[in-house]
């Protein structure tokens, strides 16, 4: 079980979260959802140390991460997609997953992984060697998710994995999540897609100025009057 | 002014050569390499290549800090000056041989390289670059003043020439085709080092830096790595020069040396393996062809210099690399293993 407990994070004078705690099961899907600005790649950067927090602890299954560096802690088995995909656009798609795997030493694995991670986006298998920067926007979502598979992570946190992506191809992302989830990866989704993420996720976080206001499975958040009102709009 | 059609000549020429194999390209210019002494017409020109090889040994060094990690090192002197003051002592004072003291110098530069290394990756971006422009200027006063190690600004003479299986290295001809292997030999190690995991490292930080330690690279070491590595290139072929110019002064090791370095490497292009070699040809071998014109032969010099920067922005290797988009890394260098 992964658990952020009172987390505070400044930046300079700016506290952007004030004292966040939230937790995600083994084999779950959590949703983090809120406005922009609210705090939500905050609390992604908080628990990888991406961002050093002022105040709180990360615990994973009972063991403090707070403190460790980031190599350490994706070494543990967390990984971070970060928002805006920021792939290496200059290497190849293949060097990109190997990338993702960077802390592995297990050449056999990598290899078994690298197939496995082609069967989940056949999109890319045909693009294995072209420069990743080359690749439509939506293929570049595709490969950085692909490429936080690859270290083989326990938790795995995806920041808006949907945006800028037509429909069609969130649909295909969404599904490729689900999957993800079952072969044992438990998440964490940052999303705009409120609607579409807490229908995915079994339970789910509002964050608002730095705050959880509030949390819930997935049925009673997308009931919740506030939830209807703040982010599911005309859905 | 450079004629449009000649430029296209010169680029159609230069995407030919840059498409070859790297393996077949590097041969060569081995071969090349190789029968130029025996086509010189005197020693002065063995000489001039010699002082070549030791800039493009000192250009691959600093490429690596600058090119590969991305960092402004503008005192990478400092590493050259510790191998040749490193040889000069230990060789004087020790009787230690050429061969015994390479090694010791390698380790002397590295430990080196980690003390001023790990003191300014503290600071970022240009204050890290003042850093290394103190710690250049340090050594240099060091040398100055340390007089009972150095003999202060007189400098360190007499410093014993190298040795091989009892033949002695004497002249410019003799040195050649040492300074040849210290060149050959960082050339390869540059490429290996840029096809290893740490190279890959490096590439992905200068590319991302946030997605390469999301990824779990350590930022801080593996920049360390790559100051290092840099600082043992230096430092190797600072001994080559202690041993051939048999003499080592502060005078040597003075700012505008890191500057022609970092000259060098931007000219060439920088984070390419060619790019630092042309550059520092360029910048060695310029000035003599211009000794015809000697008074003006620095204005020249630094008005091409201008110009070349001018045209080429990111150096000779950027302005003659073609677009390639399908083309990968790891068939730019055969040497990089896929699964590092
Ligand atoms: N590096 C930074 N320096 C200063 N302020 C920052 C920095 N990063 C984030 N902030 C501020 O912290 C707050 C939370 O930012 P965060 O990126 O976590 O929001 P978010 O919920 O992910 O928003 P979005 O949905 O737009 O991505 C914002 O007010 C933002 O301006
Ligand atoms: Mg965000």
């Amino acid at each position: 079980m992964l658990k952020i407990n009172n987390v505070v994070l400044r930046y300079g004078g700016i506290i952007a979260l004030k004292g966040v705690s939230l937790e995600v099961n083994k084999g779950e899907i959590v949703a983090l959802i809120g406005a922009n600005g609210a705090g939500k790649s905050s609390v992604l950067k908080s628990i990888m140390a991406l961002e050093k927090i002022s105040s709180g602890e990360v615990y994973l299954d009972n063991v403090l991460l707070t403190g460790l560096s980031t190599d350490k802690i994706v070494n543990m088995g967390l990984c971070l997609v970060p928002e805006g995909r920021r792939i290496f656009t200059r290497m190849s798609v293949h060097e990109n997953l190997l990338m993702g795997a960077f802390l592995r030493k297990d050449k056999q694995g990598i290899q078994d992984d690298i197939d496995k991670v082609l069967t989940l986006f056949p999109r890319l298998k045909e693009r294995l060697v072209q420069k990743a920067g080359t690749l439509s926007g939506g293929e570049q979502q595709m490969l950085a998710i692909a490429r936080g598979m690859m270290s083989r992570p326990k938790y795995l946190f995806l920041d808006e994995p949907s945006l800028g992506l037509a429909p069609v191809l969130v649909d295909e992302i969404f599904k490729i999540i689900k999957e993800i989830n079952e072969s044992g990866t438990s998440l964490l989704i940052v999303e705009q897609n409120a609607v579409k993420t807490l229908k995915l996720a079994n339970r789910g976080y509002v964050v608002e100025t730095g705050n959880v206001t509030l949390s819930g499975t997935s049925e009673e958040l997308l009931s919740s009057e506030h939830v209807r009102a703040a982010y599911l709009g005309g859905h | 002014m450079m004629d449009i059609r000649f430029r296209r000549r010169v680029k159609a020429a230069a995407r030919r050569w840059n498409n070859m194999d790297m393996r077949l390209k590097w041969g060569i210019l081995l071969v090349i390499a190789c029968v130029y002494p025996f086509l010189a017409s005197s020693q002065y020109y063995v000489h001039i290549m010699n002082l070549a090889f030791i800039y493009i040994v000192l250009s691959l060094g600093l490429n690596i800090v600058c090119g590969l990690a991305g960092l402004l090192d503008l005192g990478f002197i400092a590493f050259y000056a510790v191998g040749a003051y490193t040889y000069a002592i230990l060789s004087i004072k020790l009787g230690l041989s050429f061969w015994e003291i390479l090694p010791i110098a390698c380790v002397t530069t590295a430990l080196f390289g980690l003390l001023v290394g790990s003191a300014a990756f503290r600071l970022r971006g240009d204050y890290f670059a003042i850093v290394t422009m103190g710690y250049g200027e340090i050594i240099r006063i060091l040398a100055n003043n340390l007089t009972f190690l150095t003999n202060g600004p007189i400098g360190i003479i007499g410093i014993p020439r190298p040795n091989a299986f009892g033949f002695k290295f004497e002249d410019p001809s003799q040195y050649y085709f040492l300074a040849l292997a210290f060149v050959a030999l960082a050339i390869f190690l540059t490429y290996r080092f840029q096809a290893s995991r740490i190279g890959r490292a490096l590439e992905a930080i200068r590319e991302d830096e946030i997605a390469a330690v999301s990824m779990g690279v350590n930022l801080k070491n593996f920049k360390l790595i790559s100051f290092i590595i840099g600082a043992m290139l230096g430092g190797s072929i600072g001994v080559f020069f202690a041993s051939y110019a048999t003499f080592v002064s502060p005078e040597s090791f003075s700012f505008m040396e890191s500057v022609m370095v970092l000259a060098m490497v931007v000219i060439g292009g920088m984070g390419t393996i060619e790019g630092p070699v042309i550059g520092a040809l360029i910048l060695v071998l310029l000035p003599e062809a211009l000794r015809s014109v000697s008074d003006y032969r620095m204005l020249i010099f630094g008005a091409l210099m201008v110009f070349m920067m001018i045209v080429m922005p990111k150096g000779f290797m950027g302005w003659i690399k073609p677009r390639r988009i399908l083309r990968t890394a790891e068939e730019e260098n055969p040497l990089v293993n896929r699964d590092f």
